[in-house]
């Protein structure tokens, strides 16, 4: 894959591609500001989409700029052509993904001018490759027609230069009084706009930055700042961990770099190599985590349990270690026979161990460090050589500013990416708080809950329309090139805290600036600038051999915090969203159809409570319940989930969002429509986030629950949740189905002898009338990687423009995914165990859907694929009747685009499919296509791996392999033979080109298994 | 016919008529102003095609979405519809054909109406294959005939394609059927029909038939080829139906035992919709004297012995699925029996086979009260037959997690009854405007003018 | 036969009985007389007549045959061709020639062919298509009336001799018809 990346033009560092500005467009750069910068990035655009697009292009247009004819009157399609730009042809540009502040390595693949898929940056040393879902919806919110497209002023919308001259004028007033100016900031990742932020506020008596984050790790760089003597976050290298103890840590699905992790995880889980081997995941929690759903061994407890079990934890290791923390509680040994068993393990694998910890408390994050300390983990798992630079919130310095507000005593107060009205509404009063500060400035890209309280809204670009870097690890620091010209009339922080200093500079130039004095000395010192510069655009980030100022000796803290007896109440566990994060991305139609991978439920958040605790209740899916004693009542509807501590119910974060009100219109109308949306899409339970002890607590004690009588349905993709058939008088061993296969590492052996004892039909009646060319396509599904993070169905649904249908759609069974991942639950409380399935086409060889469609619009490819002809199809169904795995979709309306701006995000090489036709997966047959094209221009064979579906490209543990399965060598047909392999329904004789490998687990107190 | 002592005793007619009164009592009924009471259907059933019209004219308009249909379920309503209307299509060309073949006398008087059923039914089913399209405009896609794209031909492999032939040829056929038995009686009619439209019309499609022995000799022979051609056309017709299920691996649809089972499932519910409409047509016309137990009797009969066939298949299929140590077909029929759809499923044992089983004794089969009640009832249960075979079948197939439920919408029900007002259209126009006996035929099995009142037999012997 | 009897300017005696019996008795002693019988016009088909008028058994059968014959063939070779010779497509992994699959559809048509090209027949022997008048009306022979034809010259006799001849089988009309509408193509 060819990564394009921008040189530097003098004449228009604006834009994302330079020479696509002819230079007609140089004078009307020295117009005066935002007016004439617009003309340019209007004009290039359109040269850029050329003329296939040019329609949408100028009806986009026409909307954008809200003077329908003057831009289509100038407007020209790029006759000359541009230089490095083919139209049809993808340019993919390396940067990074703005989609949260764990900064992943991400391509941008951009067609005739526009971005219109993201995904993971080969060899990117955090994500591998990976990107989350989030990370890729990311994308659709550039095309986001509710964005803020000008300034505003007191609600009212201003030009630019009016906006600057307003501000300057104040803030000069501010530089020369005393009046405190505080910046705001959550998620600052990038090196430029701090260090631009520091000089901004240099010029003002009294000004500081104050960082916070949504969902709070302040706890892990106190407890650092305490042993370690600097606030440090560690980078958890988890591919260095044979055992991993993780305290309420869902680092496979939520927690700080959850791809990194993810990536490293799967790293240490070598189950092909001849003596597999298999890390153990301890995963110690009160709800159904996504890390608990892979964990090889899960211990439920209570939160309020985590220091106690934790003090437990470092007394038995400690004793192991011979050194003895001060402060431990006392402890039963015969109660803690469990405890004994990890610190066991823990300690037989010092060294290449890791404890984590995911709340917010101090005396926990302590004790973490105690025990990797003990354990000598620091150094090797734990890395503080280069820690981590993002998440660099202080609930301290965050409490200081409400209480700075609070006393009146700051004259500006300016918000980069924070939104604490929606956030964070109960630690504060933020709505009077802002009401007095004489300025106050958000640069949100929508008026969302805070910026439509701030006097001044700079809209920021969005991460693809401007120019960034990010420094989220000491050391490796990435840079984010536009890749495409903003399509509104937006301003990058950056430039815009430039103006306001009265030193305007371009993006570009301030960054490459920074670069040059800042990242090239370590990076690359003797190396040509210019080539230096370019090469860090082309790989999208460089690894600088900075490190972190080693700490001194180890502090052993005090652990009279744990405390040794617990309170357990009901608790009120809040958690960030799988889907859509801590709120950030709630305004994505993408995310919110997007099923959560444990409860999948679409279009709500939900509060969960274990089996017992509902039959107590008398709650089932859907009952409305209100929760009392946290912050203001909530009511929100109720969903039963196995593996729960019964006295915790939990709630994901991120819903509620003002704007979402928008969605109710999501979706076909027709007569027998329902309406089930009240207001915002969900609710946000962000009011039971207190700061109690200088900390954000997200978990509330004490709380009651009751049922309000009312029912909200729940869009939930999957109705039954088990794969046992819920009649246990049939015939013996008729119960349970086999679709999912899961061992020990201990059993494996014998586990594959017996899944290869299986028989399958063998041979036919039939002539052998269809050779099979090569090359014949294949996949296989590790499911044992799979953690259903879903990052797949967004690459799938990003990739072959899957349409949103509502929630109302979703609650009748008809959502599009074209990918779907079937979680099946076994078990019951803390030994339920979780399966995740990634459920798609499998072009059976000997396909059902193609037998019985009349009128030959499902068939079968020399290549082994089974195809779909959209424009033959006469929508009979009989094929997704006759599909045994369900994976067709079928058009049941004409799904309209509900924002035409959106429509720019649509992939150009796949069919927008009309009412009345069936869809499927073809393994990305356009990518096929594409690739075999290329190599039959350069003249050579198709190698391995020179295809890559969009599922595959983007999934953070690599559970999918695609190849040739006629070449026994391709990496696919050595893992379709590996012993794991297995075929669901291979009985039913249809040859299904998809091999599933078995899921292995490796729980702590299993006898054998090689330990790495 | 085993053991029709006793109605081989009784006439076929209330009382003996002369080949004059036939002919005045049937071509009569058409030549004087129809009653109020056919009015009285006729309304309501236009109303209910209208409806129906309306409601099509929206689905097809806005999308299949407007039926309850979703990823798992992709048949339902539309499907069921379409087997029920082929079903009762059948007992009209096997009343006619089959019983022609075997010389049954009593034939004669309900063979006109039973074809004219034949073909309304089969309208009513021709239309929900093409309205379940997602691009019902495109339905002529289905027909081989050479094209630019290549030419693309069809699948003939797909079931759905045999039952384009099937269809097709049995509404083509048992319009011929119908078309050749009513030529004499058209004639009849012209010679009494007073000059005007009504005479044109007869005299353009009564061929100029005049009675000639020479043609009626060669008649005869081409309506018995015919009979011998529709009788395995009746069989084969509801056999490739029931193959757009056992021909799909979906489980609950995959078995061999569907031809026989739905063949007999048709005959019975034709027969019982024959039933009910005979004895409508027995009362709003006065049609005592034709229309008599000597008819009733041997069809309730038939009734009992498809009705038996019909359980035996019940229980084939299900001790198929238990003996058959495939968990998913076991699944399916225990989920049948007790799952979400048991009711339906109840329902269609009860009204298939059990009630039936009244029709053993003689006070029954000769109470016509409750000969309609029964037959009413067959016709509910022949149609959750088919419903409970497509819809729990899909529901409930082999991945737990695309499992899904089923409920129609205003717009399938709407559909659903807009057929009835088409098939009652249909029906009362035929009624009002042709002899509902064959009058000619009927003639053939008086016993007027014969030596030793002798019953004639149905021709071509 | 037909031609035999081209009888289009003879004159003709139509004698018409209101019993199926009557006629059989009457036709009989006819032709026991040496009285061609010409046709006999019935509102139903009379049983034993077509052997009192020795009319040989109709070869409608053969034509069906060939009708069914060809309509089975085309479709089978039309099904052959398409999906095994002009465009094969790899469907579900079946064979390109997939014969079971054929079998419904060459069922089918043999049948269509056969039921349609046997009618067709039957019209165009019988002389029957649509619009077409009757050559002549009997009276009541559409409902209750028994009409025999004998050619007048035939017969050498007048009606009186013919009314003694079949006295007991009594006819309830003899009437002479000389025109040329009696015979009509058949």
């Amino acid at each position: 894959m060819n990564i394009k990346h921008n040189h530097q033009d003098d004449a228009s560092t604006m834009n994302s591609v330079p020479s696509l500005v002819g230079p007609s467009d140089a004078p009307t750069m020295a117009g005066d500001g935002a007016d004439s910068r617009w003309v340019i990035a209007r004009r290039s655009f359109l040269q850029a989409t050329g003329f296939t697009l040019a329609g949408t292009s100028l009806a986009t247009l026409g909307l954008l700029s809200g003077c329908a004819p003057a831009p289509v009157r100038r407007a020209l399609p790029g006759i000359a052509g541009v230089p490095e730009q083919t139209p049809g042809i993808a340019q993919w540009y390396a940067t990074v993904c703005g989609g949260c502040p764990a900064g992943c390595g991400a391509l941008a693949k951009v067609r005739d001018g526009r971005p219109i898929k993201l995904e993971g940056l080969p060899g990117h040393p955090l994500s591998r490759g990976g990107l989350c879902a989030i990370g890729q919806a990311h994308l659709l919110e550039l095309y986001d027609g509710h964005r803020l497209q000008d300034p505003q002023l007191a609600q009212k919308t201003v030009t630019w230069a009016t906006l600057d001259s307003r501000i300057t004028s104040e803030l000069a007033g501010l530089r020369t009084g005393s009046g405190a100016v505080r910046i705001l900031a959550s998620g600052l990742t990038s090196p430029t706009l701090r260090a631009t932020i520091t000089r901004f506020l240099a010029g003002f008596t009294d000004g500081k930055l104050v960082e916070y984050d949504p969902v709070s790790v302040s706890a892990i760089r106190a407890a650092h700042q305490t042993t370690h003597g600097a606030p440090l976050l560690p980078t958890y290298r988890f591919e260095r961990a044979q055992v991993v103890a993780s305290f309420d840590a869902d680092f496979l699905g939520t927690w700080l770099s959850p791809v990194a992790f993810t990536a490293g995880w799967k790293q240490r889980r070598r189950l092909e190599a001849a003596s597999p081997q298999s890390s153990q995941i301890v995963q110690i929690e009160s709800r159904m985590s996504l890390t608990g759903s892979k964990a090889d061994s899960r211990i439920v407890v209570h939160p309020n349990e985590i220091p106690v079990v934790l003090g437990r934890l470092t007394h038995f290791v400690s004793r192991l270690a011979g050194a003895l923390p001060t402060g431990l509680p006392s402890v039963s040994h015969a109660l803690d026979a469990q405890w004994r068993e990890l610190a066991g393990l823990l300690w037989k694998h010092r060294g290449e161990s890791l404890v984590v910890c995911g709340n917010n408390d101090l005396a926990s994050q302590l004790a973490v460090n105690a025990l990797n300390q003990m354990l000598a983990n620091y150094g090797a798992s734990v890395d503080i050589a280069q820690p981590c630079l993002a998440y660099n919130g202080s609930d301290a310095a965050l409490l200081t500013l409400t209480q700075e507000l609070e006393r009146g005593d700051i004259a500006a107060l300016i918000l980069v990416d924070a939104n604490p009205v929606y956030e964070l509404p109960a630690i504060a009063p933020w709505k009077s708080l802002l009401a007095q500060v004489p300025l106050t400035i958000s640069f949100a890209p929508y008026a969302d809950e805070t910026a439509s309280l701030c006097r001044v809204v700079a809209p920021d670009h969005h991460p693809l329309e401007g120019w960034g870097d990010a420094e989220v690890q000491v050391g490796l620091i990435a840079i984010r090139q536009p890749a495409i010209n903003p399509l509104y009339r937006t301003r990058s922080v950056l430039s815009s805290l430039q103006a306001w200093m009265g030193t305007p500079a371009d993006d570009q130039a301030t960054i490459r600036q920074y670069w040059t004095a800042h990242v090239q000395p370590y990076a690359a010192p003797l190396q040509n600038a210019d080539t230096f510069w370019h090469s860090a655009l082309a790989t999208g980030f460089v690894k600088a051999s900075a490190t972190a100022p080693t700490p001194g000796s180890f502090f052993w803290p005090s652990m009279a915090g744990l405390g040794s007896k617990v309170s357990t109440e009901l608790t009120l566990v809040c958690v960030p969203s799988n889907a859509v994060g801590s709120g950030k991305h709630a305004l994505n139609p993408w995310l919110q159809e997007l099923p959560d991978p444990l409860t999948k439920v679409t279009w709500d958040n939900v509060l969960t409570l274990s089996p017992a605790a509902a039959a107590a209740q008398g709650i089932q899916d859907g009952d409305v319940v209100r929760i009392d004693g946290a912050g203001d009542p909530i009511t929100l509807p109720a969903l039963i989930q196995r593996g729960q501590h019964d006295e915790v119910v939990t709630v994901s974060l991120g819903y509620g969002r003002a704007g979402t009100e928008r969605f109710s219109a999501v979706g076909p109308r027709w007569i027998e429509r329902r309406e089930w949306q009240d207001g915002a899409v969900g609710r946000n339970v962000a009011t039971a986030i207190a700061a109690i002890d200088g900390r954000l607590q997200y978990s509330r004690n004490g709380i009651r629950i009751t049922r309000t009588g009312a029912k909200h349905p729940l869009a939930k993709t999957q109705q039954q949740d088990q794969l046992e058939t819920p009649r246990p008088w049939l015939p013996a061993g008729s119960a349970m189905r086999n679709h999912v296969q899961s061992t020990t590492l201990a059993q494996l052996p014998a586990f594959a002898e017996h899944l290869h004892g299986e028989h399958h039909p063998e041979g036919d009646m039939w002539p052998p009338d269809h050779a099979n060319a090569e090359p014949q396509w294949g996949m296989v599904i590790d499911l044992s990687a799979c953690t259903g993070c879903s990052g797949c169905v967004m690459a799938c649904q990003a990739e072959n423009n899957i349409p949103v249908v509502g929630k109302d759609e979703v609650m009748r069974g008809r959502e599009m995914h074209w990918l779907r991942i079937d979680r099946y639950y076994s078990g019951e409380g803390e030994a339920t165990q979780v399966a995740h399935q990634p459920m798609l086409c499998a072009q059976c060889g000997n396909a059902p859907c193609e037998t019985v469609c009349p009128v030959l619009a499902t068939v079968h490819s020399e290549d082994g694929l089974n195809q779909q002809v959209y424009n033959r199809c006469v929508g009979t169904r009989y094929c997704a009747n006759n599909c045994p795995y369900k994976v067709r979709r079928f058009n049941w309306f004409d799904y309209p685009h509900q924002d035409p701006i959106e429509n720019l995000v649509l992939n150009p090489d796949v069919t927008i499919r009309t009412r009345g036709v069936m869809e499927k997966c073809t393994f990305c047959v356009q990518r096929i296509a594409e690739a075999r094209i290329r190599a039959k221009v350069e003249g050579r064979p198709l190698a391995d791996g020179d295809i890559q579906p969009a599922c595959q490209q983007s999934c953070p543990a690599q559970a999918i392999t695609f190849g040739n399965l006629a070449d026994p060598q391709s990496a696919v047909s050595r893992a379709r033979e590996a012993q794991r392999g297995y075929q669901v329904l291979a009985e039913l004789n249809i040859k299904p080109s998809i091999t599933y490998q078995a899921i292995v687990r490796h729980p702590i107190g299993e006898a054998g298994g090689q330990h790495g | 016919m085993a053991n029709t002592e006793s109605v081989l005793r009784l006439s076929l007619l209330g009382q003996p008529k002369s080949p004059t009164q036939v002919t005045e009592d049937i071509a009569g009924l058409l030549e004087k102003p129809i009653g109020i009471g056919w009015w009285v259907a006729f309304i309501p059933a236009v109303a209910l095609l209208i409806l129906g019209i309306t409601t099509v004219s929206y689905q097809i308009s806005t999308g299949i979405g407007t039926w309850g249909l979703n990823k798992t379920i992709g048949w339902a309503f539309d499907i069921t519809n379409f087997v029920f209307w082929v079903g009762i299509g059948h007992a009209g060309t096997l009343i006619s054909a089959i019983l022609f073949l075997f010389r049954q006398r009593w034939r004669t008087s309900v063979a006109r109406a039973a074809e004219a059923m034949t073909i309304f039914a089969v309208m009513c089913a021709g239309i929900f294959p093409i309205i379940h399209m997602g691009r019902p405009w495109r339905f002529f896609w289905m027909i081989p005939y050479p094209n630019e794209r290549g030419s693309l031909w069809v699948n003939f492999r797909s079931p759905l394609m045999w039952d384009f032939f099937a269809i097709s040829t049995y509404f083509l056929i048992s319009l011929l059927f119908w078309y050749v038995g009513l030529i004499p009686d058209l004639a009849t009619l012209r010679d009494r029909a007073k000059p005007g439209l009504r005479k044109k019309v007869l005299t353009f499609f009564s061929l100029g038939w005049d009675g000639s022995h020479r043609t009626w000799h060669r008649y005869e022979m081409v309506y018995m080829l015919l009979a011998g051609l529709a009788t395995p056309l009746v069989l084969s017709v509801h056999t490739i139906v029931s193959l757009d299920f056992a021909a799909g691996i979906v489980p609950g649809w995959h078995t061999t035992l569907f031809p026989p089972y739905f063949v007999a499932g048709a005959i019975l519910s034709g027969m019982a919709m024959v039933l009910c409409l005979m004895l409508v047509l027995r009362k709003v016309l006065h049609l005592e004297d034709y229309l008599t137990l000597r008819h009733f009797d041997p069809m309730t009969k038939v009734i009992i012995a498809v009705s038996c066939m019909v359980g035996l298949a019940y229980g084939t299929e299900f001790f198929t699925a238990l003996y058959s140590s495939s968990q998913y077909e076991q699944f399916i029929f225990m989920d049948r029996a007790t799952g979400t759809l048991a009711w339906g499923y109840w329902i269609m044992v009860a009204c298939n086979v059990v009630i039936p089983q009244l029709f053993w004794f003689p006070q029954v089969r000769s109470n016509l009260g409750a000969i309609f009640a029964i037959c009413v009832l067959i016709n509910v249960g022949m149609w959750f037959e088919r419903f409970i075979i497509i819809v729990s079948s899909l529901q409930h197939d082999f991945l737990p997690s695309s499992w899904s439920s089923y409920t129609p919408t205003s717009v399938e029900l709407a559909t659903f009854a807009g057929s009835f007002g088409l098939f009652f259209t249909c029906f009362l126009l035929f009624i009002r405007f042709l002899p509902v006996i064959s009058i000619g035929e009927l003639k053939t099995v008086l016993t007027y003018g014969r030596s030793s009142g002798q019953e004639g037999s149905t021709h071509a012997e | 036969m037909l031609s035999k009897h081209s009888l289009n300017t003879q004159p003709m005696l139509l004698i018409s009985f209101d019993t199926e019996d009557a006629l059989l008795a009457g036709v009989g002693k006819l032709r026991g007389a040496g009285h061609p019988v010409i046709d006999v016009f019935t509102p139903y088909p009379v049983h034993g007549l077509s052997e009192a008028l020795a009319l040989p058994p109709s070869r409608l059968p053969i034509a069906t045959f060939l009708f069914g014959l060809t309509g089975a063939v085309s479709i089978w070779a039309l099904q052959h061709w398409a999906s095994a010779v002009d465009w094969p497509i790899n469907v579900g992994g079946k064979p390109w020639d997939s014969l079971p699959a054929f079998f419904p559809a060459i069922f089918e048509l043999m049948v269509l062919f056969a039921g349609y090209g046997s009618v067709l027949t039957l019209f165009i022997l019988c002389g029957l298509w649509f619009g077409r008048q009757p050559k002549r009306v009997y009276a009541g022979a559409t409902s209750d009336r028994f009409v025999a034809v004998v050619p007048a010259a035939a017969t050498l006799i007048g009606e009186t001799d013919v009314r003694s001849l079949l006295r007991d089988c009594s006819p309830v009309a003899v009437t002479e018809a000389s025109d040329s509408r009696t015979g009509g193509r058949r």
